[in-house]
């Protein structure tokens, strides 16, 4: 008779594929079905629960490929990943990269980058919530320190960037009557994010260099940089009076606060708080 | 989380009937306010750190007795539950103050591979020993008591040696775990495995019982052997509710949940349920009284 550890590893073998732990079929009682077709049950439910995760995650994905192909491609994928979680919201995460690996879809160029923008709202809905960038102590700030604050990327955002227009195939799956999309009309450079619903923000690609520093920790000097590398007219003070009004940016963290100090000279946010 | 601490803060689970509540009624139950006993959450549905999940739960958390009950603790394996698992569950107690705890008396992982279903245990002295000492530690390190819920099951095990009811009495006892007896669960493995569902319910301790779910199932046929599958996805069906009606006759007035987690109705459909468990439940009080 198996102990606890050694049946439950058969009978998760078995799950995986039936073939490897046939044995575990004869711990079963046959009470009018088999012991290999009461575990085939718990199979079917397996791949039916982490199926549906799947789809709720991939939603666009599966509008775009059909449900029959979208069925192939997320049972292919639970074959080759195990759930590591007892909470599902954790499950399909290398699913992007499955698909582009996998060689039934290897013509879909774009599904690659459709996938990660779907998983990256399903982060972005789940995140925590944002707090608020405190323009007063900003304004306490000396402005020499300013190279060296740090800002905090909205925790409910994510940036993406792809050769597709994303937004535009994204929004294939709502139109009633899809006419053709050109798939080379251009690529995006987008931060997803939460604003009661989730939006994508196009952003320019001095703009997009620049988050992607703040969200790498770099300081406003750093960032600053990294967006004027990307582009020499990007003016700082206008993106990020735009950036901390729209929420994309939420924290900053002064290397020292001056009591009394000066006004700070790039916030034009308008408002006394 | 909550923005304030609601009215409900210490407030135990009544004795009246509760819904499980789903995001798809999120919007519906705030603008309603519908008057029913008390809400239940899937745990692991609250893991995320904010959003739309935590925004609503904190919204109804002030007008509604909340209970947690889990689907993804694997209490059940050979290994001790995921420590983050219970690190995020214990937070989340702290910051919603539920009514009560629960969890499944199953397995869904095994070397840090999970299932993600709830799977059956063997009833042996082993499993049983095992069990009191994950439960120990469960209830130890999230600080507060569980009650453990009878699983639907489609197979049975040639190892098990002791009755189901027993197993889960003695693992109350010893443990001090409450039971959470799931009624549809006790008809779905009675016509799966052949016992009398009626005499299960008896033999289950009150003593241990603090709370009862129901939830509807579904037939399937595998040739001339018919299996009942626990789908959540339904009414509750015409038997359940009579074995039901035996189980309040016999244990007394309990929190019951009605649980529908698939193709949800519309809110009015479910409060419906809720509304027939409620009368049941009164008729109950009243003859105690």
């Amino acid at each position: 008779m198996p102990g606890l550890r050694e049946l439950q590893r058969g009978f998760a073998a078995h799950l995986r594929a039936p073939d490897s732990a046939p044995g575990i079929a004869d711990a079963v009682v046959a009470n009018g079905l088999s012991g290999a077709r009461r575990l085939q049950i718990y199979r079917n439910n397996m791949r039916a629960n982490l199926r549906s995760t799947l789809r709720n995650i991939y939603r666009t994905v599966e509008a775009l490929v059909g449900g029959e192909f979208f069925r192939g491609c997320a049972d292919a994928y639970i074959r080759e990943h195990a759930s590591t979680s007892g909470d599902l919201n954790r499950f399909g995460e290398n699913f992007p990269v499955f698909v582009k690996t996998f060689p039934p879809c290897a013509h879909l160029e774009y599904l690659p980058d459709v996938a990660q923008l779907g998983w990256l709202c399903h982060q972005v809905f789940l995140a925590e919530d944002a707090g608020r960038v405190d323009l007063g102590a900003l304004r306490r700030t000396n402005p020499e320190d300013h190279a060296a604050l740090r800002f905090a990327l909205n925790p409910a955002s994510r940036l993406i960037r792809s050769r597709f227009p994303l937004a535009a195939i994204w929004d294939l799956q709502f139109q009633k009557n899809p006419g053709e999309l050109d798939l080379n009309s251009g690529g995006c450079r987008l931060l997803v994010m939460r604003r009661g619903d989730i939006v994508f923000i196009p952003l320019a690609a001095a703009e997009f260099a620049f988050l992607d520093a703040v969200a790498a920790g770099q300081t406003l000097g750093e960032a600053a940089d990294a967006g004027l590398a990307a582009d020499a007219g990007f003016d700082l003070g206008s993106s990020l009076t735009r950036m901390v009004r729209e929420g994309m940016l939420t924290e900053v963290h002064a290397p020292a606060a001056a009591p009394g100090g000066a006004a700070a000279y790039i916030f034009h946010t308008g408002g006394s708080s | 989380m909550p923005a304030q601490v609601s009215a409900f803060k210490d407030a135990p689970i009544p004795a009246a009937a509760g819904i499980g509540l789903r995001a798809e009624h999120y919007r519906d139950l705030c603008a309603e306010l519908p008057a029913v006993g008390w809400l239940e959450v899937h745990s692991e549905n609250y893991f995320g750190a904010g959003g739309a999940p935590h925004h609503y739960l904190a919204k109804l958390r002030q007008h509604y007795p909340l209970s947690f009950h889990g689907v993804g603790m694997s209490i059940g394996s050979a290994d001790r539950p995921d420590a983050a698992h219970l690190a995020r569950l214990k937070e989340l107690i702290g910051e919603y103050n539920p009514g009560l705890v629960s969890e499944h008396l199953s397995w869904s992982s095994i070397d840090g591979e999970f299932i993600n279903d709830l799977l059956p245990l063997p009833y042996t002295e082993e499993s049983l020993r095992h069990l009191v000492g994950q439960v120990d530690f469960v209830q130890h390190t999230l600080g507060c008591k569980i009650l453990l819920e009878n699983a639907s099951t489609y197979l049975q095990y040639e190892q098990s040696e002791i009755p189901e009811w027993e197993f889960i009495n003695t693992l109350a006892q010893k443990s001090g775990c409450g039971i959470l007896l799931d009624v549809n669960n006790v008809f779905v493995n009675a016509r799966n495995h052949g016992f009398d569902p009626f005499q299960y319910l008896e033999r289950i301790d009150t003593r241990h019982v603090g709370e009862m779910h129901l939830a509807g199932h579904s037939v399937k046929n595998f040739g001339a052997t018919e299996v009942r599958i626990d789908t959540h996805n339904r009414q509750v069906s015409d038997d359940v509710w009579r074995l039901y009606g035996r189980a309040l006759a016999h244990h007394g007035a309990m929190p019951t949940l009605i649980e529908w987690d698939t193709d949800l109705p519309p809110l009015a459909v479910l409060l419906g349920e809720a509304a027939a468990a409620q009368s049941m439940l009164e008729q109950r009080h009243a003859r105690a009284a």
